[in-house]
């Protein structure tokens, strides 16, 4: 498999740089990275790094938007997985341009990824996905039926969680109050028979919780939901900053330090790479615009453990499962 | 080219893959009998392909190696099985070190490995060195060079070894041999296998005497390149590699990396490539080679920088950091899922 990096449109390539440089030397992959040959080369020699690993797909002009759209033809040139840090809409769009939809899905949906005090699978993974988080517009019910066989298989992979439970994201438990969208979802969902687990609609304060391990939502509350969960945690780290500052609290807080920051470790997006989009036949993973070296790097493995687990041949099969219903 | 051809190897993570770490390392490289042995993929190939470009009475092999002379027999039934015959093999007396409590001698290469190399020198020889990025073969290599064409100053080799940790007896008898010795024969190339992936940036302070390469493939083309080996050994070396699992882009990609830092230019890809006749067999009619082909075909690469004209080395600057320490990788700290 071939792992594709657009290095170019990396806010902060250094990072990209060093985490390819370490796969290459560590991890069994095979990586093409986009970017000025001279520029890349030249600093990745200053890094313990693999050149048989690692090839430059030179980009000789200065614009974002072009280097990703190399990428994305390279990408769809053969079966590969691309890695990338983009303005999510821009991505979406940019991937429907170049890469093919597998067959069932009509639209492609981006997946977020949030901490739970939940752990699930065999990995205890402490992610929860939420999908989709495109800020796109609303769904059609056909669209949260496909997303949601879609998300399940993918925490199959991820999480090797065998039954992962799903459920959709309402604004009330009772099915009569939902869009017509959810709606018509839930009862498509409850017509299929499905291999997973699927709970019925969720609502927003359950959502944190871990209840589900997959959310599936419209692109616009899926949004919503993710970045409330992600203010939370800022809000959080916050309050403990202003913590330290009193003196008896600062008491408190040391006490609690080991807590704390096994909290921060467990919630750090970090550790989970990067966000993947599903529905197109190919991988495409979302890196955040301020990932550093551990997100590019648990990003490459993440893309890694897909390949092994057949992500897209897999997807297909679920698509074609959840296809026509409702 | 002189009449002789001396191939100097080291055997550790040059030659043999060993993993020598930790203590438990230690033990299973010592139990391993030959058969266990694991070959540097392309390393035996190239060094036969080597032997068999002219006859055998002008050239040498000579295995240097920093492993004791009690592991000789392992070794030389090792050299056996690969179809090579060493026309010397040196293994450094740790034993001997050990009961002397000779402490610096033990873990130090450099005093050791430049003796044996004076020691086993043909005079007059064109030579091709390979060594490793575990230890400081580019420094000793590079010490040995200069010392054949007299490129170092007597001052500046007493205060370079002394630098390295050589017990100072060692250094006054290396400092006296260079002093006494004819300049006669040649260093072509250093080729320093990227074992640990060290930099790359690491070893230009060495000039274009010294080719890291991260496999034997690139040594064998830069030896074609040179006019010492054969397209069709090329080959060879290919074939044996691909038979160690090496993928096409994993050579297409090897190519490019020489393009880029001027080992080579296009030319001598041009000429290795083909075209071929029409009755061409063998490998070049084979699915990998249409691979790999197709995988070095459509990236344009650029060259990052040249490195033709020789450097005067400064040894005082390269013994800061010749011990590279591969720096933390993120793999310590992944999460659990993320694990294989």
């Amino acid at each position: 498999m071939a792992l594709i990096i657009d290095v170019f449109g990396a806010p902060d390539s250094a990072a990209a740089l060093e985490a390819a440089a370490h796969a290459s030397a560590e991890l069994d992959v095979d990586l093409q990275l986009v970017g000025h040959e001279n520029t890349l080369a030249g600093a990745l020699a200053e890094l313990p790094c693999d050149f048989e690993r690692i090839s430059v797909d030179h980009y000789a002009g200065d614009s974002i938007d072009e280097a990703l759209d190399q990428a994305l033809r390279l990408t769809a040139m053969r079966p590969s997985t691309l890695i990338c840090s983009a303005n999510p809409r821009g991505l979406i769009d940019a991937a429907h341009r170049h890469l093919a939809l597998i067959d069932g899905v009509e639209r492609a949906a981006l997946a977020g990824v949030y901490p739970t005090l939940r752990h699930r699978g065999h990995e205890r993974d402490p992610f929860a996905l939420l999908l989709d988080v495109s800020a796109s517009v609303e769904p059609r019910a056909r669209d949260l039926v496909v997303w949601a066989a879609l998300g399940a298989e993918y925490a199959r992979i991820v999480s090797r969680n065998d039954q992962p439970i799903v459920a959709l994201l309402a604004n009330s438990s009772q099915r009569s109050l939902c869009s017509a969208a959810v709606r018509r979802a839930a009862v498509g969902l409850d017509e299929v028979e499905l291999d997973w687990d699927y709970r019925g609609l969720i609502t927003a304060d359950q959502v944190p919780a871990g209840d589900a391990d997959v959310v599936v939502a419209g692109g616009l509350a899926g949004d919503v939901m993710l970045r409330s969960i992600e203010g939370l945690a800022t809000t959080g780290e916050a309050l403990v900053e202003q913590a330290r500052r009193r003196f008896r609290w600062r008491v408190g807080v040391q006490m609690l330090s080991s807590a704390i920051e096994r909290l921060r470790e467990m919630t750090d997006w970090e550790n989970y790479g990067g966000a993947p989009v599903l529905g197109f036949d190919r991988s495409v993973i979302l890196i955040r615009q301020d990932a550093g070296t551990r997100a590019w790097y648990n990003a490459i493995r993440l893309a890694r453990k897909l390949d092994r687990g057949d992500l897209i041949g897999r997807l297909r099969v679920a698509a074609a499962a959840a296809g026509g219903h409702p | 080219m002189s009449a002789i051809v001396h191939y100097r190897w080291d055997v550790d993570k040059t030659y043999i893959r060993t993993e020598f770490d930790t203590f438990r390392d230690l033990v299973r490289a010592w139990r391993q009998e030959a058969e266990d042995k694991t070959n540097i993929p392309g390393a035996p190939a190239l060094l036969r392909e080597l032997l068999a470009t002219r006859d055998r009475d002008q050239s040498r092999v000579t295995f240097i190696s920093g492993s004791p002379r009690q592991m000789r027999r392992v070794l030389s039934d090792k050299f056996r099985l690969d179809g090579v015959e060493p026309d010397a093999f040196i293994l450094k007396p740790n034993l001997s070190n050990i009961l002397l409590m000779r402490w610096k001698a033990v873990n130090n290469q450099v005093g050791y490995k430049l003796a044996a190399l004076l020691d086993s020198r043909s005079e007059g020889a064109d030579e091709y060195l390979f060594g490793d990025d575990s230890e400081q073969d580019a420094l000793i290599y590079s010490m040995y060079a200069d010392m054949l064409s007299g490129d170092i100053g007597a001052d500046e080799l007493q205060e370079t070894l002394l630098a390295c940790g050589v017990y100072e007896h060692e250094v006054e008898a290396l400092v006296r041999r260079y002093g006494e010795m004819t300049q006669s024969g040649v260093v072509r190339r250093v080729f320093i296998h990227l074992d640990r992936r060290s930099p790359l940036q690491r070893f230009l302070a060495y000039g274009p005497r010294v080719v890291a390469v991260y496999n034997y493939f690139q040594a064998a083309v830069i030896l074609h390149a040179n006019g010492v080996l054969s397209v069709e050994g090329v080959a060879r070396v290919v074939e044996s590699m691909r038979l160690d699992g090496y993928t096409p882009t994993r050579l297409a990609n090897s190519v490019r990396d020489l393009l880029r830092r001027g080992f080579i230019n296009a030319s001598v890809l041009d000429e290795m490539l083909g075209p071929y006749p029409d009755d061409a067999s063998g490998f070049w009619t084979t699915d990998f080679f249409d691979a790999f082909l197709e995988a070095l075909d459509g990236v344009e690469t650029t060259v990052v920088r040249r490195v033709s004209r020789p450097v005067r080395i400064d040894y005082g600057d390269l013994i800061e950091r010749h011990r590279y320490k591969r720096p933390e990788t993120p793999k310590d700290q992944l999460p659990g899922f993320l694990k294989d």
